[in-house]
């Protein structure tokens, strides 16, 4: 109890400073008028014939009369001060209740601010903005959820069924183009969630503190190599121009899954029969650089560019026709480029080649 | 039996395709929404298999207007959606059914069969005429109780006529039933077809089973 009433509370403080101020004033009230009365009355009771027993009884009704009005008084204005300040705290008590039911799975109500004292409003306008931002982080991550869901469900629905329906066949020929699929559906899938862990893992503070001197052209020939696995014919487009012997600071982890994403994403969604191009670009002075890669991509406008770079994006532009596929990989490319603090540009040129530059690379 | 399959995963579909291609299904393929628009408008089918998140045209969109058609055509959505209020607009919008990725290609089989089955108002998945029986969902045909081999297309083109008794089908009728629309074949296949058919059922002791119309084509009476 004696705990519970030394922690501070606003409500206490206001109490006991009222009851000290309230108090002091009404004693030190009490005290001059006391004197005011002694002295008139003793003024007035002056003379032989004074009944002194009735002058003394007459003094001590003034004295209780004073002193109850100031116990009166004073209840008043605790009561008053107790009932406003319950009063004036209650928003408070349903910032805390409304903190306590945020929860995932419930949507959390703003709260309501008529009667809200003018000095409490700034802080439950803060708490409505912070639950809209809340609710919309929410709200994103579920729609992220969701569409994770669908983008790994469609290669599993892929392996599944390549699985199933080449059971059926008899012949080695069509046996050995399913498995050739599902093992490409496979890696599919892998590439999904290998973006999705880098994004999830990178954490910009750990990630500044742990970059590292890389070769560009070892980890471009490297990326090439993993890539001819899967898709030979494709690689076979791609020409890189990076100088040997340039040396980068930065994460060759993250490094090689946006050089990845990028390659996918032109190889996927490029012109089939036009080269890839890897480019290195020096900046100012020689201190930083850009990697480039540049495609052609007959199928974009110039209009989808601010969309590229959206989560599942699917295409849909304003020319009323939708290019197939662009969901994750330069999302990931974004999101990798704000981790290691790169900037990231996409032009598309009147032939309708597109370029993805990082920039900001420090050179060594 | 005909079906369009609008799948933009091309691994997807040619695992499905190459499946109820060997079930005896003539099997259309769509890309995209607009292709699947034109396979419409150009062919009737029994049923459509239709993803919801397609290029160019949604597949809602294809399914409004399919039904705005007043196509016979019975839909099953197959999506990797599976939210319910997915599944809700689908259905409201005259999906007969819906299917969540990933699947069992053995479930989906059966459900497309048996949307055949409602699109024909059939109770069971059996047709028996005499002493044939032609079992749907086993694609198994059976004369007094022994199994009769028929290739696919023979077996489709016997459920075909089986499934509209009376109703006579030119041999164009039947081959766009029997083939998909990329098939290169004439359509005096089909006369092969009805030969060879014949000559198996006869074999097993069912004369004059298929009639010939001149003028009309081919029925089961």
């Amino acid at each position: 109890m004696f705990r519970e009433w030394t922690r501070p509370s606003l409500q206490r403080r206001l109490l006991v400073s009222l009851l000290l101020g309230v108090g002091l004033s009404l004693a030190a009230f009490q005290v001059i008028v006391d004197r005011l009365v002694d002295r008139y009355i003793e003024r007035s009771f002056q003379g032989p014939s004074v009944d002194v027993t009735q002058r003394d009884r007459l003094l001590r009704e003034v004295d209780f009369v004073l002193l109850g009005g100031v116990i009166t008084v004073l209840g008043v204005c605790v009561l008053a001060t107790v009932l406003s300040v319950r009063r004036g705290v209650k928003p408070l008590e349903q910032v805390a209740r409304a903190a306590q039911e945020i929860s995932v799975d419930q949507p959390v109500r703003a709260l309501p601010l008529g009667g809200v004292p003018a000095e409490i409003q700034p802080l439950c306008d803060r708490f409505n903005q912070l639950i809209e931002r809340l609710t919309e982080a929410l709200e994103h991550e579920r729609r992220f959820g969701a569409d994770l869901a669908h983008e790994l469900r469609t290669p599993l629905a892929e392996i599944r069924a390549l699985g199933e329906a080449g059971l059926a066949r008899h012949d080695v020929a069509g046996l050995h183009e399913f498995l050739k699929q599902t093992a490409a559906a496979a890696v599919g899938m892998q590439s999904v969630i290998e973006s999705l862990l880098a994004v999830a893992r990178a954490d910009r503070a750990a990630v500044q503190q742990a970059l590292e001197p890389m070769s560009v052209s070892a980890a471009v020939r490297a990326r090439i190599a993993r890539l001819s696995v899967t898709a030979p014919e494709d690689c076979e487009r791609i020409i890189a121009h990076v100088p040997q012997g340039l040396w980068i600071q930065s994460d060759p982890r993250l490094f090689d899954a946006m050089l990845l994403n990028l390659l996918a994403n032109a190889i996927e969604h490029g012109d089939p029969r036009a080269p890839i191009e890897i480019d290195w670009l020096q900046e100012g002075t020689g201190a930083s650089g850009a990697l480039q890669v540049r495609n052609r991509a007959p199928q974009l406008a110039r209009e989808d560019l601010p969309h590229l770079t959206d989560r599942f994006w699917r295409g849909i532009s304003s020319r009323q026709a939708e290019t197939p596929g662009l969901g994750l990989g330069l999302w990931v490319v974004g999101s990798l480029c704000r981790v290691l603090e790169l900037r990231l540009a996409l032009e598309l040129d009147e032939m309708r080649h597109l370029t993805v530059r990082l920039a900001g690379f420090r050179a060594l | 039996m005909k079906l369009l399959l609008v799948e933009d995963s091309a691994r997807l579909s040619a695992a499905l395709t190459s499946d109820f291609r060997g079930e005896g299904f003539a099997v259309d393929h769509a890309g995209d929404g607009q292709v699947a628009l034109r396979q419409l408008e150009a062919h009737e089918y029994d049923v459509m298999i239709l993803d919801l998140m397609l290029p160019r045209v949604s597949g809602l969109e294809v399914l409004r207007a399919l039904r705005a058609s007043q196509a016979p055509t019975r839909v099953l959505v197959l999506s990797a959606r599976d939210q319910i209020e997915d599944r809700v607009a689908a259905l409201n919008l005259g999906a007969d059914d819906y299917l969540v990725k990933p699947f069992d290609l053995s479930e989906l089989k059966a459900r497309t069969l048996a949307l055949l089955r409602r699109r024909y108002g059939e109770l069971s998945g059996v047709l028996a005429l005499g002493d044939l029986s032609l079992d749907t969902n086993a694609r198994v045909v059976t004369v007094r109780g022994s199994p009769l081999p028929l290739s696919p297309k023979e077996y489709a083109l016997l459920e075909t006529l089986l499934r509209q008794r009376g109703k006579s089908f030119t041999r164009r009728a039947l081959f766009e039933r029997l083939y998909d629309g990329l098939s290169d074949a004439s359509d005096r296949v089909v006369e092969v077809i009805v030969s060879t058919l014949r000559t198996k059922l006869a074999s097993a002791g069912i004369h004059a089973l298929i009639e010939t119309r001149r003028g009309f084509g081919y029925r089961v009476p």
